[in-house]
């Protein structure tokens, strides 16, 4: 139907209505920064109006349920109709939240969710983005949904819960698929493999088994409009508009030891204690350049860390947000035991690779992995079943509000948080060191044996971001992004990081360089890894102050 | 600086580009300011921009609002290499895109859109829509009638019928 237009206002002195005159086109996209509801009220203001919102090819039902009083009983049933009332018109853009707020009466469930999803596919939607609701912990369950589609673009998902069905739906019925972004999600799946994904964003992921990463296809993101004020994702979306190939992949593992925790096997504690540690990794990740060029630009050894290496070669961000479970004591610390095995530099045997990354090693190209933000955390807490589940929020993203983590600025209050948490760590370790014959494990010579007592257990146990962390052992460059001020006590502001190298190191060399942005007048920063067999990174002032 | 700063944009960027608004207005820009409208850039790969650009749709006073846009968001693009510049410029953008579209008022508005529209200039077209966006978001229907003097040309009836089949989306 054309458009028919509003007539000007009698007399009166009255405006035009030259909102009702613009092209429905345009009113759509006025349409698209709008919630479904407001919307979908406009049918009401006149006949122009009258069907224009169920053609919107944007349906955003975020936070449907925060804007209504429980009170309305009967909304509950009307709720469930925004998509399907659209009667066959094509939904471009979904936009959902995987559930309503958990205060009061629910609007809708989670199936209306699942509901809504299957709707959106089926009428060929582009983009779905599901953001999960930032108050509730719990996975929103995506095994029920098919996620088959020609159509289908762009994906985001958040606080989902991916099984390996999901996954291989992901990797081979999803022929259009190019971008794919994971937040929060738990993945249970073995593969993501995919011709057609060019983008792969994962950040703050629980990956619960091996994973294999193929797809020969990512490349440089392709979005050209990049927010200046942009988190590190958009960031490194950013510093991909190289002509390399590059994977980004923002990923937080947690690693959860669940058999050592479990049974409290001497093999944790010796493996926890005994091996060389990540203290370092209390780098954060607000670069405060908005750009590839401008973070290197105030690095001060190196004048293009992230592009300097690879022109024609690829290349993986690697924004590592580790959280390790254990058991022991009461704090968070960054600077605490790093399990051997976590980022233990023994490789996978031949025969059991269970994680490969062919996407990370095109033939004649090196791979570069590029630890942004590297920060270790482990929560010295009485074992957690509810961490492991996925239930519990105690890894610290418990001051992550939004929803939303293209604009997630969640690891400055980690950071602060650790800050907090440093002193007290501080002590707790001094009296370790001072009587805790157990913890005295850490003999360089054992590490090969418990290197491969790890290895066993990330073949019968869950264990999380173990097995992606072999990717490390096959990096020939390391690449460590710091921030030298931001989340470190004032004390450590002027940060220094190491490397150092241990004999059965990474059977590929590795070439580690750490760059530390210099942070608002904070001098040095002068990091210098020379080689590191992805064995341990340590801060040396950490260390001297901890022993 | 400044100058010579354009000065060498205007060197290194090569060709300048006439639009001519739709009362006859005549603007000079460079190439790289020009092609941020999509029509435009079309038209440059076509190599039809000698004559200059007509844009009958477009007034005068809506196009130098446009073309300061562009050259504002030109000077980003340029800068982006120079990272201390970049940084500095990114600031001052959102305060002259927020500056811009608060001062609109409603048909210079729909004006903007429309030419942004009609110039394919993607950026200044979200920022249009958003801002009417947030005039039309919280508000009820009468709201949104007065604020944008949308006449309401249904019967009571009719109203009434409409709001009964999308009652979800009214009930507050």
């Amino acid at each position: 139907m054309p458009p028919k237009k509003a007539k000007p206002s009698r007399g009166g002195g009255a405006a035009e209505d030259r909102l009702s005159a613009l092209p429905d086109a345009v009113l759509h996209h006025v349409m698209s920064f709008l919630r479904a509801w407001e919307v979908a009220r406009t049918c009401v203001l006149s006949r122009r109006w009258r069907h224009l919102w169920a053609s919107a090819p944007c349906v955003d039902l975020r936070r449907l349920a925060r804007r209504r009083p429980p009170s309305a009983a009967g909304a509950a049933r009307q709720v469930r109709l925004p998509v399907a009332v659209r009667a066959g018109a094509p939904v471009d853009i979904l936009r959902v939240m995987s559930s309503p707020d958990g205060e009061g009466e629910e609007d809708y469930t989670t199936s209306d969710v699942q509901t809504w999803i299957r709707a959106a596919i089926k009428r060929r939607a582009r983009v779905i983005q599901l953001t999960d609701h930032p108050m509730d912990e719990a996975f929103f369950n995506l095994g029920f949904v098919p996620i088959i589609s020609c159509h289908l673009k762009h994906l985001k998902l958040s606080g989902s819960l991916l099984w390996n069905t999901t996954l291989m739906q992901l990797s081979s019925q999803c022929p259009a698929l190019e971008i794919l972004e994971l937040k929060k999600c738990s993945l249970h799946g073995h593969e993501i493999s995919s011709t057609s994904l060019k983008s792969l964003t994962m950040v703050k992921c629980r990956i619960m088994a091996d994973v294999t990463i193929a797809a020969p296809n990512l490349s440089k993101g392709s979005n050209p409009n990049v927010d200046p004020e942009s988190t590190p994702a958009r960031r490194w979306q950013l510093a991909t508009g190289e002509p390399i190939q590059s994977v980004h992949i923002l990923v937080s593992f947690v690693v959860h030891h669940r058999r050592a925790v479990n049974r409290g096997s001497q093999s944790f504690r010796r493996s926890s204690t005994s091996s060389k540690q990540i203290q370092s990794a209390q780098a954060t990740s607000s670069i405060k350049q908005s750009n590839p060029q401008a973070s290197s630009g105030c690095t001060n050894k190196h004048s293009d860390p992230v592009l300097r290496h690879h022109v024609s070669r690829s290349q993986a961000v690697l924004v590592a947000d580790l959280v390790v479970a254990s058991r022991r004591g009461s704090s968070l610390s960054p600077h605490s035991h790093w399990p051997v095995a976590a980022l233990s530099s023994s490789p996978p045997a031949p025969s059991s690779s269970h994680v490969s990354c062919p996407a990370f090693r095109p033939p004649p190209a090196r791979v570069t992995i590029c630890i942004v933000a590297a920060q270790v955390k482990v929560l010295y807490k009485d074992f957690d079943e509810d961490a492991i589940d996925g239930i519990n929020s105690d890894d610290g993203e418990g001051c992550t509000s939004d929803s939303d983590y293209d604009d997630s600025d969640a690891n400055t209050c980690e950071y602060s948080e650790i800050a907090d948490d440093y002193d007290d760590e501080k002590q707790r370790q001094e009296h370790c060191e001072g009587h805790n014959p157990i913890d005295d494990y850490d003999d360089e010579n054992q590490h090969e044996e418990h290197g491969e007592e790890h290895n066993q257990i990330g073949h019968d146990e869950v264990l999380g971001g173990h097995n992606v962390l072999h990717i490390l052992s096959n990096a020939e460059i390391l690449e460590l992004l710091a921030d030298g001020g931001e989340g470190f006590p004032p004390d450590h502001s002027n940060v220094k990081l190491e490397g150092g190298c241990r004999e059965e190191a990474a059977p590929v060399s590795s070439e580690v360089q750490s760059i530390c942005a210099d942070h608002a007048g904070s001098t040095a920063c002068d990091a210098s890894f020379e080689y590191i067999g992805t064995k341990y990174i340590w801060l040396p002032e950490c260390e001297n102050d901890l022993i | 600086m400044a100058a010579a700063a354009a000065e060498a944009t205007t060197d290194g960027g090569g060709k300048m580009i006439i639009l001519i608004s739709a009362d006859g207005k005549r603007f000079e820009v460079t190439e790289a300011v020009a092609s941020q409208s999509q029509l435009i850039s079309n038209m440059i790969e076509d190599d039809c921009t000698e004559n200059g650009v007509r844009l009958p749709n477009v007034d005068g006073d809506i196009l130098t609002m446009v073309v300061d846009y562009c050259n504002m968001h030109a000077g980003d693009a340029a800068a982006a290499g120079d990272t201390m510049k970049a940084s500095s410029t990114e600031e001052e953008l959102k305060k002259f895109d927020a500056e811009l579209v608060q001062a609109l008022e409603n048909p210079v508005l729909f004006k903007l859109i429309l030419a942004a529209n009609f110039l394919n200039i993607k950026s200044l077209l979200d920022m249009t829509c958003q801002r009417v966006a947030d005039m039309m978001s919280g508000k009820t229907p009468e709201q949104m009638r007065e604020t944008f003097s949308i006449e309401n040309d249904f019967t009571p009836e009719e109203e009434a019928a409409i709001r009964q089949e999308n009652a979800w989306a009214f009930d507050d």
